[in-house]
């Protein structure tokens, strides 16, 4: 499953609202549709999870790390979530300075 | 015992008054400006999957342990400056939805939804650019960003999960539960008709099942979370298994308490992870300021995660995180803090005297705490948020009012909490004054200067009708005189019962405030009242939507009597199947949906072991009939009687003609303006139309100390505070009068057609229910206040009067001597309340065409202030067009 990386996938990213939050490395406010920089670390999200069965259609996936294998979707943070386990390693993101 | 809190004069002088807020609050309320208001759903997501994997489990233990989960998997977000940290979601301005309570609006706009976020994703993003235009609402969809109802903002990639969501719980939500009960009422249909034609326009059962309230923050701040729930373990292990001679619910008791346990669990859980967030953010500074800044911010919340705060700032950031799960639990509007300024002057008066505080760090982190609260989003329907609520969320601090013993009970605190009001002028919290004659001048001027900088508060209440108003209608529940005293104001203006606890800090007591009744958002509202008035005159007929609404009551109305008999007939018809269906709806919610962290907060759900909805609380008889419009009301009768039936110049059928034909003008809608100042006659309109507007204009209006206008207002209050009463809410207690208007004026208006009194269709109400009809009141305030108190006004809960004053009229010191005054001249007539718009109506007209302009602009609408650009056009016409004083 391809994904697009955003700053919002970020853990240096802390949101402000749907549209925008705050780069904790730089304190400058960023917004979350665009690329993220060379100091980009991987939030945890259901979509980095090992246990995240990702859909056959549609966008909702499948939770197997707990007892009832409920439905999820990947930007859902896992960041609390005690079945974390991560596995995908953090995709390379475009090389350009902090925001 | 000695009250040892300090004398007001008796600390060192305040900071200089009216200067701008810190810095550090300043940036933070400039955030708040650029931030848009958003929805996201990580807690309903989490709340889902508990509650579905406990499916069997007692509903109380299940909806609390799905509460823990949701709150023990939140992401907690703290920005760079903040030292008060908390929120409802990651987000700044953050808020969710809860299918639980209603889902139908995302399944009916499933479709519509989807190809708004699709339609979106083709949408440049310099769309962006225009944050701030119009304020933090997203009233439409761009980029990744769908608009949910006009005002909240998702993320595209969430949108198909609030789907899911929302089919989850179709047929199982409180809504769906309850409307399938109310079907079963033999005139539920009937029901259906008066939401839809807008007679009423709030089912609060399944909308806002909570709120206008005070909350109380005592049993955290004295025990701590782990000392609750070693009390609420201690009381499960001696309840379990024992009746105590309660066969209905003496064995419920057990699940409370193991509910409770759960909650406070996740509750604590939560803390600890704003704990570790701000340890994280330690570790992105090298300045060793800011670094020891949140290291000492994880220390306290690491400490109240778990124990009584030692301090203010524990204390204060205690209040805050306590106020934000109450509103994560449920979907609640009009939570009030209550009288915070005396909770919290123990810590304030130990901090200053061991200095570890100074009066300007207390300023500043009332000012962040200021713009925490304004950050407050409350996710609920279109027509709930826009329409009722003006996207307010009324959280209303309470300032003077009395102590147990009749003293004054004004505090040094409460004056940095005015401080910080006019500082870092912001919607929330709402202040207001609690009106005693002996409250110290001092602090009586302090809160008319706050009054001048034209922020809309505080608003000025009669706390000795409150008190009156306490008594009578919860002395049947053992309310006493000295616990009356107690009161505060829950949302806007709705008085609330509370009570004192004795909390000890450092080996000394102090005796502090707290909420301690149900929710007075409930009951019946908000009666349109000259929407009944049409259906009165056209036979239960709506000509708006060409539906009938009520059953024909078949009257001639040959006379004034006979008509107003038939009014109120019908009013009784309306007030009675929706009490029902109320009752129904908050059946459900209570079995369903209970309060559980809000019910252990306030007393005396711990002691009792019962949850609110088992009468829990100490005061339950909350439940009311708010109604709107009245003043539009009695000026109708008023012209109907003076034209139609002593004057005899028109017959009533020449009126309802006339009324049906908006009296040769074009519509509100048509012409987009809402307030009487800008309309427009159709050039083809009759001559007689326009004649018989002047007559109905020109005949007598409440207002002007005229008794044909005022003698119908107190034969309207007698009426209508008695009639409340005759229904009684799901509690078995009798229902009582509310009188406010929030924003339904505006909506409510614009459903109903030109009414006798020469208003036009579509047109907003007068606002509140004191406040004269705009342009109408000619004869100065003093007449206004005359007419305002012609009835007992502690027959009812509250009264709402607002006047705008240009503030020119109130300019220097002899200005404020002068607001004062006009303000005692009200209250001592014996009314209840009185608020005003220090403003000069260019500036409004000037910030409706150039809003972007005035991003920071603030108004008092009716009982609450709330930003001019977040309010929508009806209402801001309004304001504008109300009468403004340039001179007192």
């Amino acid at each position: 499953m391809s994904v697009t990386l955003r700053h919002s996938h970020c853990r240096h990213f802390a949101p402000v609202d749907v549209a925008k939050g705050i780069c904790l490395l730089t304190e400058r406010p960023v917004m979350i549709d665009t690329p993220p920089c060379a100091e980009f670390v991987r939030a945890p999200s259901c979509g980095t999870c090992s246990r995240f069965r990702p859909p056959a259609e549609g966008s909702l996936g499948r939770c197997e790390g707990l007892p009832d294998q409920a439905w999820t979707w990947p930007d859902l943070s896992a960041l609390h979530c005690e079945q974390y386990q991560p596995a995908i390693p953090a995709p390379e993101p475009e090389k350009e300075t902090a925001a | 015992m000695a009250d040892p809190r300090p004398e007001i004069t008796a600390t060192p002088a305040a900071p200089q008054a009216g200067t701008a807020p810190s810095e550090r609050a300043r940036a933070l309320r400039d955030l708040y400006f650029q931030t848009l208001s958003s929805a996201s759903l990580e807690f309903p997501y989490w709340y889902t999957r508990k509650y579905r994997e406990l499916d069997g489990e007692i509903p109380i233990v299940r909806r609390a342990a799905a509460l823990k989960h949701a709150f023990s998997h939140l992401t907690c977000t703290i920005l760079p400056g903040e030292k008060l940290v908390g929120g409802k979601t990651l987000h700044y301005r953050g808020s969710f939805p809860m299918p639980w309570l209603s889902e139908g609006y995302f399944t009916t706009k499933a479709a519509e939804l989807a190809g708004a976020a699709a339609a979106g994703a083709q949408a440049g993003g310099d769309e962006i650019a225009q944050f701030g235009t119009g304020g933090g609402n997203v009233t439409r969809s761009f980029g990744q960003v769908v608009s949910i109802a006009g005002k909240f903002g998702l993320r595209a990639g969430d949108l198909p999960a609030l789907l899911q969501l929302a089919r989850d719980w179709e047929g199982r939500s409180v809504e769906d539960v309850a409307r399938r009960y109310e079907a079963k009422m033999p005139d539920g249909a009937v029901k259906d008709e008066i939401m839809r034609s807008l007679v009423c326009m709030f089912d609060s059962g399944y909308t806002l099942p909570q709120g206008r309230e005070v909350a109380n923050y005592f049993f955290p701040l004295q025990y701590g979370y782990d000392g609750l729930i070693e009390m609420a373990t201690r009381r499960r292990a001696e309840v379990a298994g024992r009746a105590d001679g309660d066969g209905v619910t003496g064995m419920d008791r057990l699940y409370f308490y193991d509910a409770a346990i759960l909650v406070l669990e996740g509750v604590r859980e939560w803390h600890l992870h704003y704990a570790a967030e701000a340890r994280r953010l330690a570790g992105f500074t090298r300045d060793p300021a800011c670094h020891r800044e949140r290291t000492e911010l994880a220390d306290r919340l690491d400490h109240i995660a778990r124990h009584p705060p030692r301090t203010f700032r524990e204390a204060l950031q205690m209040c805050f995180l306590a106020h934000i799960a109450v509103l994560n639990e449920d979907a609640i509007s009009g939570l009030s803090p209550g009288r915070l300024g005396q909770v919290l002057s123990p810590w304030f008066e130990q901090d200053l005297a061991a200095g570890r505080l100074t009066e300007d760090e207390a300023v500043e982190l009332l000012e962040l705490y200021r713009v925490k609260m304004t950050c407050i989003d409350c996710f609920a329907s279109m027509g709930v948020v826009g329409g009722v609520l003006s996207g307010n969320t009324f959280n209303n601090v309470s300032l003077g009012g009395l102590r147990a013993n009749g003293e004054p009970a004004a505090n040094r605190l409460e004056m940095l909490f005015l401080e910080a009001g006019m500082r870092c002028a912001t919607p929330q919290p709402t202040l207001t004054v609690l009106y005693e004659e002996k409250l110290p001048e001092e602090f009586l001027l302090k809160a008319v200067e706050c009054t001048k900088t034209g922020c809309g508060y505080p608003a000025w209440v009669n706390n000795r009708n409150a008190v009156e108003f306490l008594r009578e209608q919860f002395g049947p529940e053992g309310m006493t005189l000295e616990e009356a005293r107690a009161i505060a104001i829950g949302g806007c203006l709705e008085t609330s019962p509370c009570a004192w606890h004795t909390l000890t800090l450092n080996g000394r007591s102090y005796e502090i405030p707290g909420g301690a009744g149900q929710p007075t958002s409930v009951g019946v509202h908000f009666v349109a009242n000259p929407k009944v008035l049409e259906l009165v005159l056209f036979d239960g007929h709506d000509h708006r939507l060409g539906r009938r609404v009520l059953p024909p009551h078949g009257r001639a109305l040959a006379t004034y009597d006979d008509l107003w008999e038939a009014y109120r007939r019908y009013y009784e018809q309306v007030v009675d199947v929706l009490t029902r269906a109320n009752n129904i709806q908050h059946d459900v919610w209570r079995k369903q949906n209970m309060a559980v962290f809000h019910s252990l907060l306030k007393p005396d759900c711990l002691a009792r072991g019962r949850h609110i909805g088992h009468l829990g609380y100490r005061y339950n008889a909350t439940f009311n009939v708010e109604s709107c419009g009245q003043v539009n009301l009695v000026n109708s009768l008023a012209a109907l009687k003076s034209l139609v039936y002593d004057g005899k110049r028109y017959t009533l059928d020449q009126v309802r003609d006339a009324l049906r034909a908006n009296f040769g003008y074009r519509t509100a809608q048509e012409t987009g303006n809402f307030s009487m100042a800008a309309q427009e006659r159709r050039p083809d309109a009759a001559p007689h139309l326009e004649r018989l507007h002047a007559d109905c204009l020109r005949a007598p209006k409440y207002g002007n100390d005229d008794p044909a206008a005022d003698g119908i207002l107190q034969e309207y209050e007698t009426w209508f505070c008695a009639m409340c009463r005759n229904y009684e809410s799901l509690y078995a207690k009798p229902l009582y009068s509310c009188q406010i208007s929030v924003s339904t004026h505006g909506a409510q208006g614009a459903a109903t057609l030109a009414t006798p009194d020469g208003r036009l269709a579509g047109t907003t109400y007068a606002d509140g229910s004191m406040s004269a009809y705009p342009g109408t009141d000619r004869h100065g305030p003093f007449a206004l206040f005359t007419s305002a108190t012609c009835w007992d006004h502690t027959r009812s809960q509250n009264s709402q009067l607002n006047l705008k004053l240009h503030p020119g009229a109130v300019r220097g010191l002899a200005g404020s001597r002068k607001l004062l005054d006009l303000t005692r001249a009200y209250l001592r007539q014996g009314g209840f309340h009185i608020q005003y718009n220090v403003i000069d109506s260019d500036v409004l007209r000037e910030a409706q065409k150039h809003p972007e302009r005035h991003r920071d602009l603030l108004v008092r609408v009716a009982g609450f202030t709330q930003y001019w650009v977040e309010i929508g056009k009806p209402i801001q016409d309004e304001v504008i067009a109300r009468t403004e004083y340039q001179t007192l």
